[in-house]
C-alpha cells in the first residue's frame, strides 16, 4: 500500500484482474492499490481501521470506482469523497456497468470527474482501461 | 117621545102644544063624556057631543098632531139628508184614511227597505263574503243605531276572526317552515351521511389508489433496480468471458489448437448474443418507463437521419424511398428508435436483393381513426403471414439465427413505444416477396406537407461500395422528381435516399 498512485475499488475479480491486465499491456507503470468494497475505500482514504497506519501518506492521484460494491455502494464512497476537503480534490473515475441515467445524474450531481461504462467488448475495456491511465495519470496535472 | 125629542126644543114644543090639546080635548070632552056614560046618563054625553065641544077639541089636538108630524118628518127628513151626507163624508174619509194606511205601509216598507234592509243587506252581504272566505271583506256599521251598532258588533267580531285566523296561518306557516327545515335538516343529514359514506368510499378508493400507486411506484423501483442487475450483474460475467477469451486466443494462441481455437469462437460469438439480448432488454424496459415527450417531428427528416445508421454494416444497395412524409406529434426519441428498428429489420431481411428496396408511406389511416400510419416496405424474404401476430412478442423469431441475427426484441419495442402513443402495430407480408410493418400515430399535424402534389424525389444512388463515412455526400442534393405516384391516398412529397 503506497498511495500516490491509482487505487482501483472493484469487487468483481474478473474485471479487476483484466483492468490490472489492460495496465499492465500499457506499460503503466504508477503503483496500482486495489480495494474490494466500499467500506474498504473509505478506510484506505481516511486512514482508519484496516488502513490506520496509513498515516499520511500521499493521496491516490486518481481513484477508480465501481459503483456496484459490498458494504458501502460506489455512490457512498463518492459522497463522503466530495463532502470530506482532505479527498475533494481526488479525482474520481466511475468505471462501472450501469447505463442508467439516475447513476448518471447522481454520480455528477456528487461530483464526479469522469463516468465511463466498462465496455462489453474485449477490445475496447483495454483499450479504455488504458487510455484512462494514461490521461488521469500522466496528461492530467494534479492539484498542488 | 119627549125623551126622543130631547134637546129639540121646537119639536118639544109642538109636542107640548099636542099634549096639551089633548088634555084639554080630555078635560072637556072625553072625561066628563066618559063619566056621564060611566052613570048612566048617556043623553048628557050625548048632550055634551051634540054641542060640538069634543070635535072642536079634538081638532085641534088633530091640527097640533099634524104639526108635530110635519116637525117630526121635516127634522127626520133633515136628519136623514144629513145623516146620508154623514155616511157620505164618512165613506170619503175612509178612502182617505185608507189611502193613507196604504200610502203610510208603503212609505214605512219604503223606508224600512230604505234604513233597514238595505243596510241589513249590506251587513249581511258582508258577513257572507267573510264567511265566503273573503276576510279582508269590511262588514259596515251603517243604517239605524241598532243596525250600525250589530255592524259594527260583526266587523268586530270578523277583525278579531281575522285576527285569530292570522295568527293560526301565521303560526301554522312557522310551523310549516319549521317543518320544512326539519325535514331540510333531515335531507341534508341523509345527504351528509350519504357524502359521508361516498367520501368514505372515496377515501378508501384514494388510499387503494395509493396503495396501488404505491405498488406502481414498488414496482417501478423494482423494475429498475432489475434493470440495474441485468445492466450491471449479467454484464460483468459476460466481459469476463469475452475478455478472458480474448485473452487466451490473443495470447496463448500458441498453446492452443484449431479446434480449441474455434470453440473460443463460438463461447465468444455466444457471449456477444448474450450482450446484445441484454442491452435490448434494457432497452425494451427503459422504453416502458421513458416519459412521453411529444414534439412535432416530421418523419421525413427523421427517416433521413435515421438510414445511415441502420444500413451502415450491410453490404447491399438499399433504395430507400419516402412517400408523404408529413410531420406527426409524438416522442422524437422513442419515434427514433420505431423507425430505426423497422430500418433495421427492412435492411436485414431484404439484404442480398437486387434491387433491394425499402419504402417508408406516410398517411392517413385508412380505417378511418384520423390518426396517421405509417409503413415500412421491403421487397426483403418476408415470412409466412400466419405468423404476423406472433411478430411483436418478445423474443419471437420467425427466422433461424445462422440465417439472420437478431434477439427477438425490437418488434417488441416497436409494438411497446407506438401503443404508449395510443397507437396500433401491423404487419402483413408474402413469404420471399416482402414485408410490410406499419404503426399509428396521432394525426398528422395542421403544418403538414401532405396536401402538396405527390412527387416522387429520387435520390440518386450511389453504386458499388460505399462505407458508412462516404454516406453524407449521397444525401439527396441531386434530388430529381421523376413523376407523379399514383395509388397512395393524399401522397405528399417523397423522397428518395439511397444507401448501401
Amino acid at each position: 500500500v503506497t498511495g500516490g498512485g491509482l487505487l482501483i475499488v472493484e469487487d468483481d475479480p474478473a474485471d479487476l484482474e483484466l483492468a490490472l491486465h489492460a495496465f499492465a499491456r500499457s506499460n503503466m507503470t504508477n503503483p496500482i492499490d486495489v480495494v474490494r468494497d466500499g467500506a474498504e475505500a473509505l478506510e484506505y482514504l481516511f486512514a482508519t481501521g484496516r488502513y490506520e497506519n496509513r498515516g499520511s501518506q500521499p493521496v491516490p492521484r486518481v481513484v477508480l470506482l465501481d459503483l456496484k460494491l459490498p458494504f458501502v455502494g460506489g455512490v457512498e464512497v463518492l459522497a463522503e469523497m466530495k463532502s470530506d476537503p482532505r479527498t475533494r480534490n481526488i479525482p474520481v473515475v466511475v468505471l462501472t456497468s450501469s447505463r442508467e441515467d439516475s447513476d448518471l445524474i447522481r454520480c455528477y450531481d456528487l461530483g464526479v470527474n469522469s463516468y465511463i461504462v466498462k465496455p462489453v467488448d474485449i477490445d475496447q475495456f483495454l483499450r479504455t482501461i488504458a487510455e484512462i491511465g494514461v490521461y488521469w495519470m500522466v496528461l492530467n496535472e494534479r492539484r498542488a | 117621545l119627549g125623551a126622543e125629542l130631547a134637546g129639540n126644543t121646537v119639536l118639544l114644543g109642538d109636542l107640548a102644544g099636542a099634549e096639551a090639546a089633548v088634555y084639554s080635548w080630555q078635560a072637556d070632552a072625553a072625561t066628563p063624556e066618559i063619566s056621564l056614560m060611566g052613570r048612566g046618563d048617556a043623553s048628557a054625553a050625548i048632550a055634551i057631543e051634540a054641542r060640538g065641544i069634543g070635535k072642536e077639541h079634538f081638532d085641534i089636538v088633530r091640527a097640533r098632531l099634524a104639526t108635530l108630524q110635519t116637525g117630526i118628518n121635516g127634522t127626520f127628513s133633515k136628519a136623514r139628508t144629513r145623516s146620508l151626507a154623514l155616511q157620505a163624508d164618512l165613506t170619503r174619509l175612509l178612502f182617505v184614511a185608507l189611502g193613507l194606511l196604504a200610502l203610510s205601509v208603503s212609505l214605512l216598507v219604503l223606508l224600512q227597505w230604505r234604513w233597514v234592509l238595505k243596510p241589513l243587506r249590506r251587513i249581511r252581504d258582508a258577513a257572507g263574503a267573510v264567511s265566503g272566505g273573503a276576510l279582508d271583506e269590511t262588514v259596515p256599521a251603517v243604517g239605524p243605531p241598532e243596525l250600525a251598532a250589530l255592524g259594527a258588533d260583526v266587523e268586530r267580531m270578523r277583525a278579531r276572526m281575522v285576527a285569530e285566523i292570522r295568527f293560526a296561518q301565521d303560526a301554522y306557516s312557522e310551523l310549516h317552515r319549521a317543518h320544512l327545515l326539519s325535514e331540510r335538516a333531515e335531507t341534508l343529514r341523509q345527504l351528509n351521511a350519504q357524502l359521508e359514506t361516498v367520501n368514505a368510499v372515496v377515501l378508501k378508493n384514494s388510499l387503494d389508489l395509493e396503495a396501488g400507486n404505491a405498488q406502481l411506484v414498488a414496482a417501478n423501483l423494482e423494475l429498475e433496480q432489475f434493470s440495474y442487475s441485468v445492466s450491471h450483474d449479467l454484464r460483468a460475467p459476460l466481459r469476463a468471458i469475452v475478455g478472458f477469451t480474448r485473452i487466451l486466443t490473443d495470447e496463448h494462441s500458441g498453446s492452443l489448437d484449431s479446434e480449441a481455437l474455434r470453440y473460443l469462437g463460438i463461447v465468444c460469438d455466444g457471449a456477444r448474443r448474450m450482450d446484445a439480448l441484454i442491452n435490448d432488454l434494457l432497452a425494451f424496459s427503459r422504453v416502458t418507463r421513458s416519459n412521453l415527450e411529444r414534439v412535432d417531428v416530421p418523419i421525413g427528416e427523421l427517416v433521413d437521419s435515421v438510414w445511415p445508421e441502420v444500413n451502415a454494416s450491410s453490404p447491399t444497395r438499399y433504395t430507400l424511398t419516402v412517400l408523404a412524409a408529413g410531420v406527426v406529434r409524438a416522442d422524437p426519441v422513442l419515434l427514433r428508435q420505431v423507425l430505426a428498428n423497422l430500418l433495421a429489420n427492412a435492411v436485414k431481411f431484404s439484404a442480398g436483393r437486387d434491387p433491394a428496396t425499402i419504402m417508408v408511406e406516410c398517411g392517413p389511416d385508412p380505417e378511418g381513426t384520423g390518426q396517421t400510419l405509417i409503413t415500412v416496405r421491403d421487397n426483403g424474404v418476408g415470412f409466412d403471414p400466419k405468423y404476423a401476430d406472433r411478430m411483436f412478442e418478445v423474443f419471437q423469431r420467425l427466422h433461424r439465427t445462422d440465417e439472420f441475427e437478431g434477439t427477438g426484441i425490437g418488434l417488441s419495442i416497436v409494438k411497446r413505444i407506438v401503443e404508449r402513443h395510443g397507437g396500433r402495430v401491423g404487419a402483413t407480408a408474402t413469404l420471399d416477396e416482402g414485408a410490410a410493418f406499419s404503426f399509428t400515430l396521432g394525426p398528422l399535424s395542421v403544418a403538414d406537407d401532405s396536401l402538396r402534389p405527390a412527387m416522387d424525389l429520387t435520390g440518386n444512388p450511389t453504386t458499388g461500395d460505399a462505407t458508412p463515412e462516404s454516406r453524407p455526400s449521397d444525401r439527396p442534393d441531386g434530388i430529381e422528381m421523376v413523376g407523379i405516384l399514383a395509388g397512395f391516398g393524399a401522397v405528399g412529397p417523397t423522397r428518395s435516399g439511397s444507401g448501401q
